[in-house]
This record gives C-alpha cells, sequence and structure tokens, in this order.
C-alpha cells in the first residue's frame, strides 16, 4: 500500500512528489512515458513569470507570486540554472501602451515588485537589438528563465533521492475507489497499485484520469505553440525576456534567451484535436519569423538550429483547476495547469501539501536531503578540477558531441544518475549530446553505442524516446 | 607545457600530408594532435576512389601515407581532441590518458577537415522522430554496428553516395525513393530500382516515435511517401568549430575559416589546409593545396 500515488512525471507531479517527500508517506510517481518532463513540461517558454496579467483574486495570481518567489531558494537547493534576466512587453502603438499601463495596474495590485513604463530610448538602452518602431515597454524585473526540462529532472532527482518511486512506460488505465476509502489504480491495464491518496497530475490526460472516478471535470482542450531555437550566437545578443502585448490565447510572443545560451522565438496559439499532435508547420513557423522580426529586427534564418512545439493543456476555465474530488476524498485533481504552470510548480506543490495533510497526517523525515547537486558539465570546469575528474574517471576526457563538448563520462553520469536517462532524448536533456549545431548528425552513432553499453541493452533496442522509436537500426530477421 | 615549431590539428590526409612534407621541408619539430585512436581520418574508411588522376580507394591511400609517415618519424597524440587556441598560441586538449593539456606551438595548421551538412530547420519542420540518418551514420550502422537500415528507405539529396555505395550493396540495402533536389544526374546502384522526384524538396516528416512518411513538393504538386529510414545526403562541409573556439573569421559558404592566398587564416601563424577550409573534389587538389601550403611554412621557418 503507497500513502500517495502521483499520477504524472510532469514539473507539477514531480515538484509535488518533490515537496511530499520531506514526510515520512511511500509516494510513487507513475509517468505514461519513458521520463520525466516527456510532455507539457519538456517544450515550453520556460519563463518564471512575473505574473502581471493574472486576474485579481485567482488562484493563477497567487500561486505565480508565490512561485516565482520560490525560485531562488529551490535553484540554490536543486543547483539547476535559474536567470532572474527582467521582461519587457512592447509597446508599438498608443493603444498598445495604454494597455502596458493596464498591466501595471494589474500588477501593482497583485503585489508584482519593481514594475515601471520605459521609454523607447530607456528600453533600447537597456536592450539596444530591439526595433525602432517601439514606443515604449513595461519593465519587469522579477520575470525569469530556467530549462523547465533541467528544472523537472533535477526535482524528480531529489524526490527520488528522498524515497520516491518512479515507474515509467506506466499508464494509468483506471483509478477505482475502495469501500474503506482508499483507492487502486492500475497500470497498463494489468498491475494493480493500491494507495490512500491519488494526485492527478496527468497534465494533457488530466480529464481523462478525473473521468475514470466519474465525476465530471473540465474537458482539456489542447492548445499548440510553436518554437524556433537559434544558435548561441544570436543568443548572446539579448539579455531580458521580450513579450510583445498578450492576447487571449497567449501571452505574447517573446523573444528570449534561454540558460543554455541559445535564443528562443515563440509560440502561436492553435486548438487542435491530438493530444500527441506535436507537429511544426512550415507556414506557422514563417508567419512566427515574421512576428519575432517585429520585437528583435535581424534573426536570421541561417542561424536557427531547430524547431519545436509544445501543447498546452488548456480548459475552458481560465483559472487552474486544483481541487479535491467532489465525491472521492483523498483524489486531488489538477486540471487546465496551462501557463503560468512552470512557475507555479513549487507553490502549487505547497498548495497541494495543504490539502493532502487533511487526508493524511504528514511527519517531517529527519533524514530529508534539501539539496541536490547537479551533473558535472565537463565545460564548466578548470582545468585543474577537469585533470582530477579525467584521471578518476578517464571518459571525462573523451569528446563525444564535438558541437557541445559534452564528454562520454557525462553520458555515463546520465545513465546512471537516480531517475536516469534510458533513451537518446532522456541523454539529450541531461547533457546537451546532439543538441548542438549539427543536431546530432555527427554524434547520434556513438552517443547511442555509449548509452546501450551502459544500459547493458543490445543497440537495436535503445530508443530515441518511447516505444517503436528505434535509435539506431534493426536486427535482420532470419 | 609542451612547445612545437609546428602543430597540425587533426591527423587525416590533409594532416598527415601537412606533416610529411613540412619535414622533408626542414621542419623537426612537429606535432600532430588526432581525436579519434588511429591516423587516417576519413581515409579509414573510405572504400571508394578518392583521386581523379588516378584510382585509389582511401584506405589504398593510406596505407603508403602511413609508411611515409612512419619513416618521417613524427610526434602524434592520438585519441585527443583540440578544442581551441587561445592568443598565446597554446592549444587547449583533452584526452582520456592525458586529460587537460596547453600545447604551445609557433605555427598551427588547422587540418581537421569536413562534416556533413544538417537539415535545415525552417525547411524541415515536422515531427521529432527516429530513423532519419546522414550518411555517414547510416554506414556506421551498416558495417559497425552490422544492423539494419529499416525495409522502407528514402534518399534525400544525392550527394558523395560513393562512401556509402560498396557497404549497401554488400548489405543488400534497396531504396525505396529519391528525393533529389537539385534535378541533377546520378547513379547509385542501390537505388537502380527506386522511384526518384526530380526537383522535389521535402517539406515535412511524419511519425510517432519512428518515422512513418514524408511529404515532398515540386512547383505543381505535394506527395506523401511512405518510410521508416530517411537518409540525408546533402554533401560535406567544412568544419570550423575549432577555428569559431579559436576567434577566427570564418567563411559563412563554407563554414571553415576564411584563408587567404598563403592559407593563412585571420589570426597570424594560423594556416588552415584541406577539407578543414572548404570541401575539395579530389585528393589530387589536396596535395597540391598541401604542397603550396608547405613551401610556405618552410620559407617562414
Amino acid at each position: 500500500m503507497q500513502d500517495i500515488i502521483i499520477i504524472g512525471g510532469g514539473v507539477i507531479g514531480c515538484a509535488i512528489a518533490r515537496e511530499l517527500s520531506r514526510y515520512k508517506l511511500a509516494i510513487t510517481v507513475l509517468e505514461a512515458k519513458e521520463d520525466v518532463a516527456c510532455g507539457v513540461s519538456k517544450a515550453n517558454s520556460g519563463i518564471i513569470h512575473a505574473g502581471y496579467n493574472e486576474s485579481e483574486g485567482s488562484l493563477k495570481a497567487k500561486l505565480d507570486l508565490l512561485g516565482n518567489e520560490m525560485y531562488d531558494t529551490l535553484a540554490k537547493e536543486l543547483d539547476f540554472t535559474f536567470k532572474r534576466n527582467g521582461a519587457m512587453i512592447l509597446a508599438f502603438n498608443n493603444e498598445e501602451k495604454e494597455k502596458l499601463q493596464q498591466l501595471m495596474e494589474n500588477g501593482n495590485r497583485l503585489g508584482i515588485k519593481g514594475l515601471s513604463l520605459l521609454s523607447k530610448e530607456e528600453a533600447k538602452k537597456e536592450e539596444p537589438g530591439l526595433s525602432d518602431d517601439i514606443i515604449a515597454a513595461l519593465n519587469v524585473p522579477t520575470s525569469g528563465i530556467v530549462n523547465p526540462y533541467e528544472l523537472t529532472i533535477a526535482l524528480a532527482e531529489n524526490a527520488a533521492v528522498n524515497g520516491t518511486t518512479f515507474m515509467f512506460n506506466s499508464k494509468v488505465t483506471g483509478v477505482v475507489a475502495l469501500d474503506d476509502g482508499t483507492y487502486e489504480v492500475c497500470v497498463n491495464d494489468s498491475t494493480v497499485l493500491h494507495a490512500k491518496v491519488v494526485i492527478n497530475a496527468a497534465g494533457l490526460y488530466s480529464d481523462k484520469i478525473a473521468s475514470f472516478l466519474g465525476t465530471p471535470k473540465n474537458t482539456i482542450l489542447p492548445n499548440k505553440g510553436q518554437y524556433f531555437l537559434f544558435n548561441k550566437t544570436l543568443g548572446a545578443k539579448i539579455t531580458h525576456t521580450v513579450f510583445q502585448v498578450p492576447t487571449k490565447e497567449t501571452k505574447g510572443i517573446l523573444v528570449t534567451p534561454t540558460v543554455d545560451g541559445n535564443l528562443l522565438v515563440g509560440p502561436d496559439s492553435c486548438n487542435i484535436e491530438d493530444k500527441e499532435d506535436v507537429m511544426t508547420n512550415k507556414h506557422a513557423l514563417l508567419k512566427l519569423l515574421t512576428t519575432g522580426h517585429k520585437s528583435m529586427p535581424g534573426l536570421p534564418e541561417s542561424a536557427i538550429l531547430t524547431s519545436f512545439s509544445g501543447l498546452r493543456p488548456k480548459t475552458d476555465n481560465d483559472d487552474f483547476i486544483i481541487e479535491e474530488d467532489a465525491c472521492h476524498k483523498g483524489v486531488i485533481h489538477l486540471i487546465g495547469i496551462d501557463s503560468p504552470g512552470l512557475t507555479c510548480a513549487p507553490s502549487i506543490a505547497l498548495y497541494v501539501k495543504d490539502m493532502v495533510e487533511e487526508s493524511l497526517p504528514l511527519q517531517k523525515k529527519e533524514s530529508f536531503i534539501a539539496t541536490r547537486t547537479r551533473m558535472k558539465a565537463f565545460t564548466a570546469l578548470s582545468s585543474e578540477e577537469k585533470n582530477a575528474l579525467i584521471k578518476e574517471h578517464p571518459a571525462y576526457g573523451k569528446i563525444v558531441c564535438k558541437c557541445e563538448l559534452i564528454s562520454e563520462g557525462e553520458i555515463i553520469d546520465a545513465v546512471h544518475r537516480p531517475v536516469g536517462a534510458t533513451t537518446v532524448d532522456g541523454v539529450k536533456r541531461r547533457t546537451r549530446a546532439t543538441l548542438g549545431g549539427c543536431q546530432g548528425l555527427g554524434c547520434l552513432y556513438p552517443v547511442s553505442k555509449i548509452i546501450a553499453r551502459e544500459l547493458n541493452i543490445p543497440l537495436e533496442l535503445l530508443m530515441k524516446n518511447g516505444e517503436g522509436s528505434n535509435a539506431i537500426g534493426f536486427k535482420e530477421e532470419n | 607545457m609542451s612547445n612545437y615549431e609546428l602543430v597540425i590539428i587533426g591527423g587525416g590526409a590533409s594532416g598527415m600530408l601537412t606533416a610529411i612534407r613540412c619535414k622533408q621541408q626542414g621542419i623537426n619539430s612537429i606535432l600532430v594532435i588526432e581525436k579519434d585512436p588511429v591516423l587516417g581520418g576519413a581515409l579509414v574508411s573510405g572504400d571508394y576512389n578518392i583521386f581523379s588522376s588516378i584510382n585509389k580507394t582511401g584506405k589504398e591511400y593510406l596505407k603508403e601515407l602511413k609508411v611515409q609517415f612512419e619513416q618521417a618519424s613524427i610526434n602524434t597524440l592520438v585519441n585527443t581532441m583540440a578544442i581551441s587556441i587561445n592568443d598565446n598560441m597554446e592549444i587547449l586538449c583533452t584526452s582520456p590518458e592525458n586529460g587537460v593539456q596547453m600545447i604551445k606551438a609557433d605555427t598551427i595548421v588547422i587540418a581537421n577537415g569536413g562534416k556533413e551538412k544538417g537539415r535545415n530547420a525552417v525547411n524541415m519542420p515536422g515531427d521529432r522522430v527516429s530513423g532519419t540518418y546522414s550518411i555517414g551514420t547510416a554506414k556506421k550502422i551498416l558495417s559497425d554496428a552490422k544492423l539494419s537500415l529499416g525495409n522502407h528507405i528514402v534518399l534525400y539529396g544525392v550527394q558523395h553516395l560513393d562512401s556509402i555505395a560498396s557497404v549497401m550493396e554488400s548489405c543488400g540495402v534497396k531504396i525505396d525513393a529519391v528525393i533529389n533536389p537539385q534535378n541533377k544526374a546520378f547513379s547509385f546502384a542501390p537505388a537502380k530500382d527506386a522511384t526518384v522526384y526530380n526537383g522535389y524538396d521535402l517539406i515535412q516528416i511524419t511519425g510517432e516515435g519512428r518515422i512513418t512518411h514524408i511529404t515532398v513538393k515540386d512547383d505543381i504538386e505535394s506527395k506523401t511517401i511512405p518510410c521508416d529510414t530517411l537518409l540525408f545526403a546533402h554533401g560535406w562541409l567544412a568544419d570550423g568549430l575549432v577555428a569559431m573556439r579559436s576567434n577566427i573569421n570564418l567563411n559563412p559558404e563554407t563554414t571553415g575559416p576564411d584563408v587567404d592566398q598563403h592559407f593563412m587564416t585571420s589570426r597570424d601563424h594560423i594556416y588552415a589546409v584541406g577539407n578543414g577550409i572548404c570541401i575539395h573534389n579530389s585528393m589530387d587538389e589536396i596535395i597540391d593545396e598541401v604542397d603550396v601550403l608547405a613551401n610556405i611554412l618552410s620559407l617562414n621557418h
């Protein structure tokens, strides 16, 4: 019997797992895909929003303000990269300038610190690459950036070290309420787990999970956002996250540096049906590029590394839905956790912890380890550190990914860490191998060979990501 | 710190040949740095003719070069990656055996060869699936891993196919379709029964996990082609990474370092040669270039 089953290994599920792993509880996270951060958490803007455009009195406004403040401490404890780089929202005409004024007033009412209106000259002094067509900008110093999957992996690793069990390729196919007030959770139509509390953090599929218990909940209406990622030469040309004035669908197309030093442009917004549809579309991407140019001219197509898209798990309700199931005590649903869900992950975790406390007594664990150390990034070390490391583990001296200078030692570490990588994409997200200028053209094969060797599986059974995505070749039958 | 008169970054055809010629011209203190465990670079797996004047494969030529290289007794560091050159002409290197080290040189020649050209992010949207490989990776899957590529293979581009032709033939690989954006003639035995889409371009990759089909388009129509493997044959580009990290000006056309008529880069005493500057059509061209460079270096010596 588990005390708590968390359905979903995205940033929300992992943040809740990490928060609850402070207490004497048996916790299992069930993830349908092969790794954490494989859905909504993997592909988004990576912005820790200030929250100036949230509605007063909403859950989003409250949790955004708190979550944003929690990031400095969280980043120190879990050793992931967090930069409070600040944001600017651009106005290109008087109507938009008026909107900036409203956003500032709204932000001030919500208690967001440091908001100020900048003239064109002031804005361009801070960010020289901005368009000459702007007439004003809202300065938002508390806005920040993270790498969303680095954050999710950090939360998961720390939760695992503190005793949380992670089960991957474990799709929940049923939840049944038992007479004694506990729950049976069916995995892959076969295994049955048993828990006192069930937390539904299933992102795009949170409506489906809720439907297993029969209580009507809001339907997820997936909405796609596409992005362009530019190389680091472009990333060096900008420091702030630059938004255009928000629309109903998005917080405005942004141009932002990433914590890894690239430049990101996106997202657009498109309602779709299929929750697995993350295909990018040339027409939409070209439109996006034009919008990006409006904020920051001179984004050459030749500097684009790749395009990708992510899905927003929207509902017809503008706010987050974080509620105990109306008919089932101990079942907590988190539905419609779209933007600013990343910002709110740590504050949502606290909010859910308080809800759990109503069903289960929480006793602090003295053995809780609050800190986690990031993987050794070989290039970030000093020569002395590198030499000491290579002496101990010669594999750190063997560079495998030439573009990003990732060593064999880092790939080995990515596989053997807590909640280690089991796929090529898992290693990519933990090390950046295959993510550089050549996008894996040169190193896919050597990287795959190392992963297969460390996992002790034949090369042909190594997957790029999910089942059926064989990364390297097939065994000839016969 | 070790100190050499001449350090050559890259132990492939250009690097080995530069070392041999410079030694013959009287430069004694030479070091060749090679990232792989053995010398030879692209020649190591070159089972096709690389000359225009004669008929000789890369492997055959490597045998000859090795004999000359050993006779010249040139210092080499293999399994060692040169990362960058600092302002004091010191090369930052890393290797599993020796860790991180700095090697100082009076003169440096960048001879780090070429790399395959990747997919253009703008013109290649779609799903992020497995089953898309460069020709180099496909060759390793067949010859090193001894695995099959897939059952329905589509080739996108028709450049530098000679490097994989014999491996594909010996493995019995058959190509279903060829997307030939440049609409130029080609002959490639594994594709002799393939449907050829001349003048079409790839506009979308689709699949869940593994690639399942692609969409191609010409001026008139678009077509869907089912496949489980897509091979990119887009030719090669110079590998300008070391030059880039060493603040050397790059040529955006070739992606290699910009060089003057003496093969000197934008930094004094740093030269480049071979496919590291731009992709050459044959070994003959590289031999001529190395001869000129060796003369220049020995005169400066």
